[in-house]
């Protein structure tokens, strides 16, 4: 059966996708200033960014579908564009395809420009997406989602070691949103995929990715592990203060050098962010002040704020 | 370099081709073109004596056999609505696929971007002998059943030939205009405008061109591009190199540019 027959790039120890320097102008817009990100084999990167942000000008320059004005592109080592996207599988912004070919046709158009893959392959990519009984189908009679699902079937056409894919869940249900992650969760975990993300979905990024780069206005704000870039982000410890008297909790929370209350939790409680400070010792200063404190809640930071602090100008 | 699997890049580009609307229209109509001239070969023979033109009955004038009728078959084909359909497919094939981002599916994929555009100008070829070769069979097959065989087959088979390099010099032209104008109605449009003016513009340089020391007008006329897609007209009234000479120019120089808009372009 017909495969990518190229060596198994993951396993030379390189990045599996490098940018350097990459910068691409429209006009006098600067889309994309000087990036620069690794994606490590194996990862699930999450791009994320506001719209306009520049991501899918990345994703085109990366493809070689647009032009760059400067900067280098390597993936797993190779700087060849014919050549990288041997191992690349792409959806980029929402899957297109000849609405008028059944879905098994536009695959079988995918697997000859790619040089692999058999009607075995185009059968275990269909029911790998759910799509086995309407393949035979004419794309035009197929839902939104259906073409999102056929779209990540086409990607995964040749076996490639990095997916690169535009919104993945964008336009689908629920169910199919939750599909389409334990399937990218199961192509980076069984067949050892590296997978790029381009998304505005947090919640999503957050679900699946384990690294993300933030990139705002064209420039690369915040690159790294969910979990550490939160935490180095916040520097401070977020809990919520339940007391039986919360207006004069707000008024001495004021007075206490390393508390700040930050606004209002649930069922009346007082959301304060702590630096340089405990809740243990915090407790002992309220409870010697003669307020009583029923609980004490340590809150999760979530990559939602640290987005909004990356991206600030555009929340603005 | 050619991609190792470039005949399966080629195959699927054709059967595409033949598949969409276009290519479809183009197949069914080069078989009315034929059909047309067996009917009306048909009909003239019927009338024979009845109808006259010039005061000549029409069974004086006309020749009735299959190479005639496919001879007619190849003017109606050549005239207007082939070149139309061909023309659609080539603006359906670059400008309707950028359009619609399908082009973009093909470009991401691991093959140079010259050998896509290789196999869909390939892909088209096909599609443009296919239509000769539909018209020629059906056209002369009938005729010859009807009418006979006799008549001069050898010439007429060079002029469907010689079709087939002037249907090239035409997709050439219609690539270019595509990959500028990205709009399939635009490319149709656009060419047949073009090839208007460059009529009305080698007619005035032949008038000119009668003038004493302005014979150099007619010259010019010559080399232009409406002259060389006309070349296979010299199974008729004799060949001409020059329009040989042009069409090969023609051909290399459009899908030269193109090629290189196409190699540098940006696609969405």
């Amino acid at each position: 059966m017909p495969r990518n027959d190229s060596p198994n790039p993951a396993a030379a120890g390189v990045p599996a996708l490098e940018v350097e320097g990459l910068t691409r102008r429209f006009g006098s817009r600067t889309a994309v200033h000087d990036l620069h990100l690794k994606v490590e084999p194996g990862d699930l990167y999450g791009f994320l960014g506001p719209n306009g942000a520049g991501k899918t000008t990345t994703m085109r320059c990366i493809l070689g579908l647009i032009r760059r004005d400067a900067g280098r592109v390597r993936i797993f080592g190779e700087e060849n564009p014919v050549r990288q996207r041997t191992w690349v599988g792409a959806i980029v912004e929402t899957p297109r395809f000849h609405d008028w070919m059944t879905g098994r046709a536009n695959l079988e158009l995918a697997c000859a420009y790619a040089g692999q893959g058999d009607a075995t392959d185009r059968s275990e990519a269909l029911q790998r997406v759910g799509l086995a009984d309407r393949a035979d189908d004419r794309v035009r009679t197929y839902s939104h989602g259906m073409k999102q699902r056929l779209g990540i079937a086409r990607a995964l056409v040749g076996r490639p070691k990095l997916l690169l894919i535009d919104e993945p869940t964008n336009g689908l249900d629920p169910r199919g949103m939750r599909e389409v992650r334990d399937l990218l969760r199961m192509l980076v975990k069984r067949d050892g995929l590296t997978v790029f993300i381009s998304s505005h979905l947090l919640a999503e990024i957050e679900l699946l990715c384990n690294r993300v780069g933030i990139l705002d206005q064209g420039k690369l704000s915040a690159e790294g592990e969910v979990a550490t870039l939160v935490r180095d982000l916040a520097g401070d410890e977020l809990i919520e203060l339940a007391v039986d008297d919360p207006g004069r909790a707000r008024a001495l929370l004021q007075a206490v050098e390393g508390a700040d209350c930050v606004g209002d939790g649930v069922a009346g409680r007082l959301r304060v962010s702590l630096r340089g400070l405990t809740p243990a010792e915090l407790n002992a200063r309220l409870v010697g002040e003669g307020l009583a404190v029923s609980a004490i809640v340590p809150q999760d930071r979530r990559l939602e704020e640290l987005y909004l602090a990356s991206t600030q100008q555009e929340v603005r | 370099m050619i991609p190792r699997h470039f005949h399966r890049m080629f195959l699927a580009e054709l059967r595409k081709t033949l598949l969409r609307g276009s290519g479809i229209a183009a197949i069914l109509i080069a078989a009315a073109v034929g059909l047309l001239a067996v009917g009306g070969m048909a009909a003239a023979q019927y009338l024979g004596g009845e109808a006259a033109v010039n005061g000549l009955p029409l069974d004086q004038i006309m020749e009735f056999s299959g190479a005639t009728t496919a001879g007619w078959a190849l003017r109606a084909r050549n005239f207007f609505l082939l070149p139309l359909l061909l023309l659609w497919a080539t603006g359906a094939t670059f400008a309707g696929e950028f359009k619609e981002r399908t082009l973009r599916e093909l470009l991401a994929r691991p093959v140079p971007r010259w050998s896509i555009m290789a196999a869909k100008f390939l892909a088209l070829s096909v599609l443009s002998a296919l239509t000769l070769l539909v018209t020629a069979v059906l056209s002369g097959g009938l005729g010859a059943l009807l009418f006979g065989i006799e008549g001069e087959w050898g010439p007429l088979a060079l002029g469907y030939l010689a079709s087939w390099p002037s249907d090239l010099g035409l997709l050439s032209m219609g690539i270019l205009v595509a990959l500028v104008v990205r709009n399939v109605a635009a490319v149709v449009v656009g060419v047949v405008l073009y090839l208007a003016a460059d009529l009305v513009l080698r007619l005035l340089l032949s008038l000119v061109g009668k003038l004493p020391s302005l014979e150099l007008a007619a010259e010019i006329a010559r080399f232009m591009p409406g002259e060389a897609l006309a070349a296979w007209e010299g199974y008729l009234d004799g060949w001409n190199m020059v329009s040989w000479i042009g069409l090969a120019g023609l051909i290399a120089l459009c899908l030269g540019l193109a090629l290189l808009r196409f190699m540098r372009m940006d696609v969405p």
